[in-house]
């Protein structure tokens, strides 16, 4: 039989592009520190976080909860930039 | 911006599994995207193969034209078929952000494809028959073609971007056309404002549509009642407010409307008011949040925002007194674009 050589053009425009990132320097503990809440707008994520963090140790005034715009789309860029102000530590990720 | 790859092989047929082996098709076997068929589809709306047609920045991917004409060859479309799914993506990037949204939800919806116009005959796009079914060649390549654009260049493959849960049956793309010829009312894109000689697809996010199967009443009305308690379906309440409505209407239910003087106006008021559920009722079914209050059995919600939230399409086959009722994912909200023959 003979070979035949097939030319396939690639239907995925290749690999998904890769943002090299580092994590945060942790803090030891949380005494003091000022703790972000991102809230994703899902029912009772502001609920969850908070309970969250009252379970961690957190006190009500050293929160401070933040709602971004939709759940499937980072937090805009002003209250990324006022998380990054007013917070040490930042809680997210509450799915649906 | 063309990758080709070259694979030696002495059976050509072997490129079927070598696609499925890279992970290019979803779940069925696919077509495989040589070159020269690509450039078939490429040549038809004049286009070179870097152009870039759609983008969703949030995922930092882009689709060239040689990337939806390779879908597009691997669904099985005839080349005839691309302006249409080049329409699709020029409609789906209306809001780029919002097709981040949908093609990665728990939700899972289907993207509806409703074709308008002169292009319907010209591919044999289906109008009636078996209209939801698979069956047709163009109606089931074009929204393939989307399908396979989403998994292989917006990376929305279920477990991974695609957090689907039970899915959707639609979600293979629920493409099909209006039957212009045998409605009574005007065809959907020309209440749109396109000419009735222009070409044009409509897209939105869709739940799988559900059937409504008034066969023994004798009035207009007792159709639209069934058709409301449809659209009153309780499965996903707690998105109605900002849901929209297709109501496609089959032969028998057009003839009897039409027969009562029922205009798509008088339609789509008398289903976006009694297509409704008690406040109480939703709440105790857990589609609404809280516990019963009192008043609550008295407080109607109701399935569509508003009349315009509806839309009136005649489709389908004769024979058995059926219509389908479609409800609208909120996140993709209807787009309607032009189809171009070439670019």
């Amino acid at each position: 039989m003979t070979e035949h050589t097939v030319r396939l053009i690639d239907p995925t425009g290749g690999a998904m592009p890769r943002h090299e990132l580092t994590l945060a320097p942790r803090p030891g503990a949380l005494g003091g520190l000022t703790f972000g809440l991102l809230d994703n707008g899902k029912a009772n994520s502001d609920a969850f976080l908070t309970e969250l963090a009252l379970a961690l140790g957190v006190s009500g005034d050293a929160m401070v909860l933040f709602r971004k715009g939709g759940a499937s789309h980072p937090p805009e860029p002003d209250i990324v930039e006022a998380i990054k102000r007013r917070c040490d530590v930042v809680v997210t990720g509450v799915g649906d | 911006m063309r990758d080709v790859s070259e694979i030696e092989t002495l059976d050509r047929l072997d490129a079927i599994e070598e696609c499925d082996r890279r992970g290019w098709t979803d779940g069925l076997p696919v077509v495989p995207p040589t070159e020269d068929r690509v450039d078939a589809l490429l040549r038809v709306v004049d286009l070179p193969a870097e152009a870039i047609v759609a983008k969703l920045p949030m995922r930092d991917r882009t689709v060239t034209a040689a990337r939806a004409a390779a879908n597009s060859v691997m669904a099985g479309c005839r080349p005839e078929y691309f302006p249409v799914v080049l329409a699709v993506l020029d409609a789906l990037m209306e809001r780029a952000d919002v097709v981040h949204e949908i093609s990665g939800a728990t939700n899972a919806p289907g993207l509806l494809i409703l074709v308008n116009g002169p292009v319907r005959e010209r591919l044999g796009v289906n109008c009636r028959g078996n209209l939801l079914s698979p069956g047709v060649r163009a109606n089931m390549t074009i929204a393939r073609a989307i399908r396979l654009i989403f998994m292989n260049v917006f990376e929305a493959r279920p477990g991974r971007l695609d957090r689907g849960t039970l899915g959707e049956s639609c979600k293979h793309g629920l493409c099909f056309g209006e039957d212009e010829e045998a409605s009574p009312w005007t065809p959907l894109h020309t209440d749109l404002g396109f000419a009735s000689t222009d070409s044009t697809v409509m897209v939105a996010s869709v739940q799988s549509p559900q059937l409504a199967n008034s066969r023994f009443g004798h009035t207009g009305e007792s159709i639209l009642l069934n058709f409301a308690d449809v659209m009153a379906n309780s499965g996903i309440a707690n998105m109605w407010a900002r849901s929209q409505w297709w109501v496609v209407i089959g032969p028998e239910h057009r003839a009897m409307l039409q027969r009562d003087g029922w205009t798509k106006p008088a339609i789509k008021a008398f289903l976006a008011e009694r297509a409704r559920r008690s406040l109480a009722d939703l709440k105790r079914m857990g589609v609404a949040r809280g516990a019963p209050e009192a008043g609550d059995e008295e407080r109607r919600v109701h399935a569509a925002a508003a009349p315009e939230d509806i839309f009136v399409v005649a489709a389908g086959g004769e024979g058995g007194a059926y219509s389908a009722i479609i409800k609208g994912y909120t996140g993709f909200r209807a787009v309607t674009k032009k189809i171009e023959e070439t670019r």
